[in-house]
């Protein structure tokens, strides 16, 4: 009966929603309205005035550098209220539930993933170092990073992958994010100009890209970097079912 | 012109299902992990719905390159908003995803973090 209710009212708001895109400007179009005042600006100079060939990382990084700042600093507000919530788990210390399994991983994953492993942070390594001027995000690395150690974790035992990471590495890629955009953001101040601006007076010609380029680069890995940081402490303390004492 | 309105703007209708399967999830399953995945769901339709927003013509080029015709440049504004989506999203769902397991450890005795002493041979607390 309650299935029925949902199902029907959900069907309704299906109904609306589809409604509402049917009176939608046509995918694609670029009359639409919301196209038609700050994004031909952004296009058409985002590259003397950012500096970056990647439009929407000109956006990201230096247009809209606010609001990555703000998410930056969500992620890591949600992130040390799940370390309240959770505890840290204590490196080389923790045992997850299954490193407790007689049964030992198969060798085919072991093997595969011995393999798969270096080719992907290879490939992170890459999206980041070609992404800022092209198509990639710091963002995508941070999370192959993340992806290659929860894959170490599952394969191996937590027990060892924990011992392995260093905890003050741990402690400086979490904060990078917020830490550096902070850095760079009083570095514009300390300059003479207004807070998080990328284009520092004093700088002109190819100092000026070098300079932005520079600066931008740093703010697109510390997205990155932080993201890693803070989702491999987290999956590490919610894998975290035993603490040894030494 | 209905069906193919519908068929032009298959993006937008497909983000809306996914909101509604999304909201589905939360609503009817008991599980709280499941209702999680149904706000990760939702999550993933809002940001195809912006994303679907940014596109100019058939979406090909992103980057600027040397005679590049302004026309042909993706609209980069909802790339950038749904990269700070995902973020907060990765935020979001680590919270939830804290609070069900400490619930989880509260609730289910056994289940919490026992402490070990090697030294004693394994006694669990």
């Amino acid at each position: 009966m309650k299935r029925a209710v949902v199902i029907a009212g959900l069907a309704i708001l299906a109904g609306v929603m589809v409604y509402a895109v049917l009176q939608m400007p046509k995918l694609g179009d670029a009359g639409a309205p919301d196209k038609t005042y700050m994004v031909p600006r952004y296009i058409s100079r985002g590259l003397q005035e950012a500096g970056n060939r990647s439009i929407p990382n000109d956006v990201f990084l230096n247009y809209r550098a606010f609001d990555t700042m703000g998410g930056v600093i969500g992620l890591f507000a949600a992130f040390c209220a799940a370390m309240i919530v959770l505890g840290r788990s204590a490196p080389g210390r923790s045992q997850a539930g299954p490193d407790a399994s007689p049964v030992k991983t198969s060798v085919m994953l072991r093997t595969i993933s011995r393999v798969l492993i270096p080719l992907t942070i290879m490939f992170a390594a890459y999206v980041s170092l070609m992404g800022v001027n092209s198509l990639g995000y710091s963002l995508q690395s941070g999370t192959l990073v993340t992806g290659v150690i929860i894959l170490l974790t599952l394969v191996f035992s937590l027990l060892e992958i924990s011992r392995r990471m260093l905890p003050r590495a741990q402690v400086v890629l979490e904060s990078a994010g917020i830490g550096l955009f902070l850095l760079v953001g009083l570095l514009a101040i300390f300059f003479g100009s207004s807070f998080l601006t990328l284009s520092l007076p004093g700088f002109a010609g190819r100092g000026l890209q070098v300079e932005r380029a520079v600066l931008m680069y740093i703010l697109d890995i510390s997205i990155g970097a932080s993201l890693a940081g803070i989702v491999i402490s987290v999956i590490f303390s919610l894998m975290r079912e035993v603490e040894i004492d030494r | 012109m209905t069906a193919d309105k519908l068929v032009a703007n298959i993006n937008y209708a497909v983000a809306a299902l996914l909101l509604v399967i999304g909201l589905y999830a939360v609503i009817i399953k008991g599980s709280v992990i499941k209702k999680v995945m149904g706000l990760i769901i939702m999550n993933s339709g809002t940001f195809l719905f912006l994303v679907g927003l940014g596109l100019i013509g058939s979406g090909e080029k992103r980057v600027v390159t040397p005679g590049f015709r302004a026309a042909t440049l993706i609209n980069p504004v909802p790339h950038a908003l749904v990269l700070v989506g995902i973020m907060l999203s990765t935020g979001i769902t680590i919270l939830a995803l804290s609070l069900v397991v400490r619930q989880a450890r509260r609730s289910e005795p056994g289940t919490g973090v026992t402490n070990r002493s090697e030294a004693k041979g394994g006694d669990e607390q």
